[in-house]
């Protein structure tokens, strides 16, 4: 099949996946026992006041009437109303998923970054004093759980060392474009602000890194190790190339898309400890928000979180699926 | 015909010698006896947890603030919580939870998923489709977020959290079948079956099946260290297990408060996290490798 | 790179094919014994090979499949995987024995003096790059210590990789310049080889099994254009090959391997009229002719090379075995003038 006609289909099919996860999501919050409005309200409201709030909320009507309703809304871009936030969800939204955009970007670009180069140095040092370190690394860096080592951090460079904030995010810049600190810091041309959103950033994402980051390492090393194997390795030796343009030119490429697959499987593994990275740091995004949510039972959050975050991860994959057709020709050409 | 059923016959008693080779195999790599021996270790730490422990009353409902957070001493080898409770004897009560909880949901994920996954590949057609695309939205989030969603619904205990880490973990066992289904469909063996005139039953689930196990115990040795992980994570975050109960995530959140200070009390129970995980991961990677197994990493819409 | 033309004419090598017999051999490999360290055990795959390639001369290099002529070429270039070991031997180059030179010099030697056509297009070719990007980084980088990973536009090199492409035949130079392997069809991905092997203008090739990768057709025409190329360029050409009829083709002389041992030498035309060792009489035995008969196999397999047979490595296979075949080794010795054989058949081969 046609690589155009491919990834139109994979498009396609994130939908229906959508959909499908909505109607799941939504089901299963509005199935439940006990009372979100009850819990907005308070123990003093009456049960006069508790109905008409209901009603208001439509909560009294049959539940295939309540998800046709929020469809409608949802595709507007209304998520509805937070009992919780006592604003609409879908400003809630916009104020929070750049955080969460922000720091999962970074801590991928760690795993990449530093995962890569660790990767291949395992790889040229097979079985060498290298290659054993990086998978004890990678091995350690597996097992972790995310929020110990969160913890650990924090304990070690912020309070004792005092080189790093606690919590939290830090001030905004001075110019609000995407919502990325880092970008927009840049964008207001103050390196003092990027600085001190960096410094902000370090720990939650290295902690959040740090699994990503083993299983790119030991990708990398064993898809080098594969390539280091092939015909057109061992011919680009014949021809007297250098041993680095081989390695970091030739090799690597091929390596590298084989590992992008896997790196858009491990971003949904990195939403889902955003999650607990965001509760230790009291990170300002997303996933503290679904926390929240979660808490006090704040369905339509819940709800949003959810399908947002389900969103987020399709369209990674769907990047990584049109890079990868971009990177190897193969593909294009089957 | 005969040949055909002598032959049959062969394959099983090579499997038995192919599991003392595996066995051997096994044996040789360092790494995967260190995770056996560190799995053994956390399975009697939790079988006699009762034994080993020096202050077993503590992993109950226990209070004594005159020892309320005491650094690790002759008496208290791990230091004491906010409770005045032994930190060791509490973590070994945890291991219990732990590993009933990953086995529970296991079990639950293993008996759902495995056979949804046969039926989607084999038999295939509208109802295959149907379960593949059921599964394809089960995946479209990662599992804690899902687990979490759910736990939003249910109150927060234990067991709710493990009801909630089952129903987003299947759906990856119905993939792993599902892909494995489907290669093995195509095998010699198969059509010798289906020419002696077996039902399409027997087929799928004592012939087909018996061939998938190698990547199904595989994962589900690595699953055991991701599932702990989950579940102590989701403890931590209040939406697990619940105080007093000594499960190590919500150890960690009990602990947090006291930091700096006291940093015993947060730190030895992700230890055990740590340590229980990676024993299940060098296992797992072990047996992989003894297994000669790839475990496709499958995505949603793949 | 100035000084030599890649052209079509005649001239560029006279010098060289004037005096080649009183000239050095270019290569000259002595007593070649090579172990591979398997899981297995120690499998002593070459058991004392030597063979001389003169400048300007094709020889070929015969074997079945197993008989150890691919591992053969690869200790020439210095490209042995890991597991194996040069137990003995030397390989020598235009004057220096390659295996006490250091791997940054036999970097500079590679593509540069002698160069490797490999087998199969289909996975000699880096997928992911274009035939122009491959062909410009030989051009650019060859023997370099280091190279930038981003290669500076240069007009000259391109010029030289479309002249190459233009040398091998391919059609439209200039769009395959930008195609990427899998665009291209078999027998052009094995033009593009050669090209690529040709870029350094060494001065000796080694072809590894040209061609069985591709219709007969193809095969025989790449065959036919190489042989000319090499014949106005003056290059001296080693041909591995397990087909008879390749090696009558191309070669000026063939060398018959078996098990990891030189059987028989022998200048071609010669080793078709009349064969010497046993084993080539097989060989030769084994083509189906036109006239009729199907021809007929050889009995057996190639040995073990763990466990290999104590003296003569063809005795379990050989319809002349001898008692002698067992207990002492046949040496590679002259029974006819011009003509080297390995077989108790010839008394030259068997020690007093």
């Amino acid at each position: 099949m046609n690589f155009r006609t491919y990834l139109l289909r994979r498009t396609l099919h994130i939908i229906p996946v959508l959909f499908g996860l909505s109607i799941l999501i939504f089901v299963v919050s509005r199935v439940i026992p006990g009372d979100p409005v009850r819990l907005a309200l308070g123990l003093e409201a009456t049960g006069e006041q508790v109905e008409q709030l209901r009603r208001q909320m439509g909560l009294d009507r049959p539940l295939v009437a309540q998800y046709l309703a929020y469809f409608a809304g949802a595709v507007r871009g209304d998520f509805g109303y937070s009992l919780r936030t006592h604003r609409n969800v879908a400003q809630d939204l916009l104020d929070f998923f750049p955080a969460t955009l922000e720091l999962t970007s970074v801590a991928m670009l760690i795993s990449v970054v530093v995962g890569v180069p660790l990767g291949i140095l395992a790889a040229v040092r097979k079985d060498q004093g290298p290659d054993h370190v990086s998978r004890i690394v990678a091995l350690i860096g597996v097992a972790l759980p995310r929020f110990w080592l969160a913890i650990l951090l924090q304990l070690a460079l912020a309070y004792q060392l005092r080189l790093l904030p606690t919590i939290g995010r830090g001030p905004a810049p001075p110019v609000h474009v995407t919502g990325l600190f880092l970008v927009d810091s840049l964008v207001a041309l103050r390196l003092d602000a990027f600085w001190t959103s960096l410094k902000y950033l370090a720990m939650p994402a290295f902690a959040l890194s740090v699994g990503t980051l083993a299983q790119v390492m030991r990708l990398i090393r064993a898809g080098m190790i594969e390539e280091m194997r092939r015909d057109y390795a061992l011919a680009a030796r014949s021809y007297g190339l250098p041993p680095n343009l081989i390695i970091y030119k030739y090799l690597l490429k091929n390596a590298f898309t084989a590992t992008l697959t896997i790196l858009g499987l491990s971003y949904g593994f990195l939403l889902g400890n955003a999650f607990l990275v965001e509760a230790v740091f009291a990170w300002p995004g997303l996933a503290f928000y679904g926390v929240d949510a979660l808490r006090y039972k704040d369905f339509n959050g819940v709800i949003a979180v959810t399908i947002v975050i389900g969103a987020a991860y399709a369209l990674v994959n769907l990047a990584t699926d049109i890079l990868y057709g971009y990177v190897d020709p193969r593909v294009r050409y089957e | 015909m005969a040949e055909i059923v002598a032959t049959a016959g062969e394959l099983r008693v090579t499997r038995t010698r192919e599991w003392r080779k595996m066995w051997f195999r096994f044996r040789q790599s360092n790494l995967s006896l260190l995770g056996f021996g560190i799995i053994a270790a956390v399975i009697l730490a939790a079988v006699f947890a009762p034994q080993l422990a020096p202050y077993p009353h503590h992993a109950g409902i226990f209070v004594d603030f005159d020892h309320a957070l005491k650094a690790p001493s002759a008496y208290n080898w791990l230091g004491t919580d906010d409770a005045g409770r032994d930190i060791l004897s509490r973590m070994l009560f945890g291991a219990r939870i732990s590993l009933i909880l990953g086995l529970m949901v296991l079990i639950i994920a293993v008996a759902v998923g495995v056979p949804l996954g046969v039926v989607a590949g084999y038999w295939g057609g509208r109802a295959g489709d149907l379960i593949m695309r059921v599964t394809d939205v089960f995946l479209a989030v990662p599992p804690i977020a899902l687990a979490l969603a759910v736990t939003a619904a249910l109150r927060p205990t234990l067991t709710n959290a493990m009801v909630a880490i089952a129903f987003a973990w299947w759906p990856w066992y119905t993939r792993l079948v599902y892909g494995q289904v489907l290669s093995l469909k195509e095998q010699q063996f198969v059509e010798a079956s289906r020419g002696l005139g077996a039902s399409r039953w027997r087929i799928a689930f004592r012939e087909i099946l018996p061939n998938a196990w190698s990547p199904i115990i595989v994962k589900v040795t690595l699953d055991m260290g991701f599932v702990i992980l989950t579940s102590s994570g989701l403890s931590f975050l209040g939406l697990g297990a619940q105080p007093p109960t000594p499960e190590w995530g919500t150890m960690i959140a009990e602990g947090r408060d006291y930091l700096p200070g006291a940093w015993w009390a947060a730190t030895f129970p992700g230890l055990a996290i740590f340590l229980t995980v990676l024993g299940f991961n060098l296992l797992g990677d072990g047996l992989r490798d003894v297994f000669d197994v790839e475990i496709e990493q499958w995505r949603a819409g793949n | 790179m100035a000084g030599r033309q890649l052209t079509d004419q005649p001239g560029s090598r006279e010098r060289g094919n004037a005096g080649t017999r009183c000239q050095e051999p270019l290569l000259s490999v002595e007593d070649l014994v090579i172990h591979f360290h398997l899981y297995e055990g120690l499998a002593r795959v070459i058991n004392g090979v030597s063979l001389t390639i003169r400048r300007g001369e094709s020889v070929a290099l015969v074997g079945e499949t197993g008989c150890g002529k691919s591992i053969t070429a690869k200790a020439i270039l210095g490209l042995l995987p890991p597991n194996a070991e040069i137990v003995s031997g030397r390989i020598v180059f235009a004057g220096r024995d390659l295996r006490r030179l250091p791997e940054e010099a036999l970097q500079k030697i590679r593509g540069r003096k002698m160069a490797m056509i490999f087998q199969d297009p289909g996975t000699a070719l880096n997928p992911v790059f274009t035939v122009g990007d491959q062909l410009m980084d030989v051009a650019s980088w060859q023997g370099a210590s280091r190279a930038p990973l981003v290669r500076r536009h240069n007009g000259e090199l391109r010029r030289r990789c479309l002249d190459m492409l233009r040398l091998v035949r391919i059609p439209d130079p200039e769009s395959t310049f930008r195609r990427y392997p899998i665009e291209l069809s078999g027998g052009m991905r094995q033009r593009v080889l050669i090209a690529l092997a040709l870029l350094g203008e060494p001065d000796l090739l080694i072809a590894d099994e040209l061609g069985t990768a591709l219709d007969v057709s193809i095969q025989d025409q790449i065959l036919e254009e190489l042989r000319e190329l090499v014949r106005t360029q003056g290059l001296s050409v080693l041909y591995i090959t397990h087909n008879l009829g390749v090696a009558r083709l191309v070669s000026d002389r063939i060398y018959v391997m078996y098990g990891g041992e030189i059987a028989e030498v022998a200048p071609t035309a010669a080793m078709f009229s009349r064969q010497l060792h046993p084993y080539s009489q097989g060989l030769l035995a084994a083509i189906p002719r036109l006239s009729g008969s199907i021809g007929e196999g050889i009995e057996g397999r190639i040995p073990d090379y763990i466990d290999p047979p104590p003296a003569c490595r063809f005795a379990p296979r050989c319809p002349f075995r001898m008692a002698i075949c067992d207990q002492q080794r046949p040496l590679l010795a002259a029974s006819e003038p011009g003509r080297l054989a390995a077989c108790h058949l010839y008394p030259a081969s068997t020690r007093r």
